[in-house]
């Protein structure tokens, strides 16, 4: 079944500079796609325009078979849960708790139900020892934990993550997508959408979808692009570091299959010598 | 940004501490106006002003604030207080007793009655510092907010939208520290840019000033844009039905503490109202020895 339908989608901020023009895909249930392109080609305007905080100039958007509009709009909402990239301007509450407790505040649930999910929650992400902590005593990395933890609240159909890990160190980053992994394998209908410049992450999603000034160029599974060494020069992508590796040793006459793991690699080296 | 610690909540789980927010600050204008009620003579004025101030020093003691941050506070007012005192002393004032001249300069002569005034004045500024202090220090600005908005709810019946203002208000809260980390950020990429805040004439520093503020404001505006983003993208709709994760709970310690302030507050204001002096007995003739003023 179709998630998302996305068909002839345009949009502009002022009447002169298109910012999208015209972008059709399809998101499967369950699928896990990365977004990808260069800055200022559209990305989180695609993502606003997906959850309603902008309205499109033409075009048409169905999320589970519905067409987004003004009267669907919050129910809709109601199914999608949005990770933004900076955590100190997406932190509402005054304390973990009260962030994590925001979103259930606005679903009207009753006091007793959201005390409980909000541990559970919390415990998740493993910030339950901080329930009543203020965000300026917290790392950027365990704000987007809590930022995380509001999205798993919200119990979403769609999480859409726009570069929710960029400005995260590495671990801070690893224990973002390890947690996302682990959504999805708690609840394998959970669509996951992540607009993203780490090409390493979009290297393990289903499938990337690559915007380049305003218009949708590819959608394919990643390793289909990275195999595919004209693109990745036509749209000058960096490539993660097994495909850079595995380029290199096809240029001194190595042969692997479509897509070997560094483990591969290592053992053909090893026999070849 | 370290000397902001006049009144800021300090996190002590003292039975203030756990009071409701709605009580503390209806308690706390029950202690204004009991402070700044005038009462008629002289020696009623000492005797309320002592059992208050000592009323006070009493709750400031089980609400663990701190007398040091209290006595800054009370130092960065010297300047006022050393001008109230001239301007007591200085000026001439018809309600003065003549009579009672404490010493000359001059051939002027300065009245016992002035000190008094004065002295009265920093007594009575004294408490409501006290006051506010305890308020902020034991109570998260959060929860002011709350119980702000419980207050205003009545408005909502002409249309105010209080729950707006008060989300608007917690928001504001929420930020402050944010901002004041930015601040720091942009004043030190300014001063790496060669611009001096601490020194030079006014407009060089005007144009320090302005240095700073101008990309505050731009950040400022972008995190909101952002932030209502965020908000809605959550699901927040201000006209929607929403429920509340802090619910406020007035206890029985509320009813004890509010009655026991209801009282003093009641007892000075019967004071006021029969306008009789009650402590006949001089004290001030026991304090001084002799007595300026009856
Ligand atoms: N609020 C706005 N008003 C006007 N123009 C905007 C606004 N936001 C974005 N744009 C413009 O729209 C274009 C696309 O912006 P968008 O933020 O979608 O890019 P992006 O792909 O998310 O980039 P990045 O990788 O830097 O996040 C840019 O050219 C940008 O200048
Ligand atoms: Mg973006």
């Amino acid at each position: 079944m179709k998630c998302i339908e996305v068909k002839d989608l345009t949009y502009s901020y002022d009447e002169n500079t298109p910012v999208l023009k015209g972008i059709s895909f399809d998101i499967d249930v369950g699928e896990y796609v990365s977004i990808v392109g260069h800055n200022g080609c559209g990305k989180s305007t695609l993502c606003k325009l997906l959850i309603g905080l902008l309205e499109k100039n033409s075009g048409s958007i169905v999320i589970k078979g519905q067409e987004l509009n003004q009267e669907n709009l919050t129910s809709i909402r109601n199914k999608i849960a949005t990770v933004f990239q900076n955590p100190d301007n997406q932190f509402i509450g005054a304390t973990v708790e009260d962030d994590i407790a925001f979103s259930l505040e606005n679903m009207n649930t009753p006091l007793n139900e959201m005390t409980q999910k909000v541990k559970e929650a919390a415990s998740k992400v493993g910030m339950i020892d901080y329930l009543t902590k203020e965000p300026s005593y917290l790392s950027g990395g365990q704000k987007q934990r809590v930022a995380i933890a509001d999205a798993l609240v919200r119990e979403p159909e769609i999480l859409i993550l726009d570069e929710a890990t960029s400005m995260l160190d590495p671990s801070g980053k690893k224990e973002i997508l390890d947690l996302i992994s682990q959504m999805r394998k708690e609840n394998p209908s959970l669509t996951v959408i992540s607009i993203t410049h780490d090409i390493e992450e979009s290297y393990n999603s289903d499938r990337i979808i690559l915007l380049d000034e305003g218009n949708l160029v590819l959608s394919c599974s990643p390793s289909e692009l990275f195999d595919n060494r004209e693109l990745i020069k036509k749209y000058n992508l960096t490539v993660p570091f097994v495909v850079e590796l595995k380029y290199k040793l096809e240029e001194i006459g190595y042969k692997f299959d479509q897509n070997p793991s560094l483990e591969e690699i290592g053992e053909k080296l090893w026999q070849s010598k | 940004m370290n000397n902001l610690t006049f009144g800021r909540y300090a996190p002590f789980d003292t039975c203030v501490h756990r009071l409701d927010p709605r009580t503390k600050i209806m308690m706390m204008i029950l202690l204004l106006v009991s402070v700044f009620l005038k009462v008629n003579s002289w020696s009623s004025t000492l005797i309320t002003s002592a059992v208050l101030l000592l009323f006070l020093i009493v709750v400031l003691l089980i609400s663990r604030v701190s007398f040091v941050s209290l006595f800054k506070s009370l130092g960065a007012m010297w300047l006022l207080v050393f001008l109230l005192v001239i301007i007591y002393v200085f000026i001439p004032n018809s309600s003065y007793n003549p009579n009672h001249i404490a010493f000359y300069i001059g051939n002027y002569g300065i009245n016992y009655d002035a000190f008094y005034q004065s002295g009265y004045i920093i007594v009575r500024l004294v408490m409501m510092i006290m006051i506010t202090m305890v308020l902020t220090s034991t109570t998260k600005p959060m929860d002011l907010t709350y119980a702000f908005e419980w207050y205003l709810t009545p408005l909502k019946l002409i249309k105010v939208p209080v729950h707006i203002i008060a989300m608007t208000l917690s928001i504001a809260l929420r930020f402050i520290p944010t901002i004041l980390e930015e601040t720091q950020r942009i004043m030190k990429a300014q001063a790496s840019r060669g611009v001096d805040f601490n020194h030079g004439g006014l407009f060089k520093r005007i144009g320090a000033l302005i240095s700073l503020i101008v990309p505050l404001f731009v950040s400022a505006i972008g995190r909101s844009e952002e932030l209502s983003n965020a908000m809605e993208a959550r699901g927040y709709d201000p006209y929607g039905k929403r429920s509340r994760y802090r619910k406020l709970h007035f206890g029985f310690n509320d009813l004890v503490a509010f009655l026991l302030v209801f009282a003093i507050f009641g007892a000075i204001v019967a004071l006021v109202v029969i306008d009789k002096n009650f402590f006949e007995v001089n004290y001030i003739y026991w304090i001084f020895g002799f007595n300026p003023i009856f």
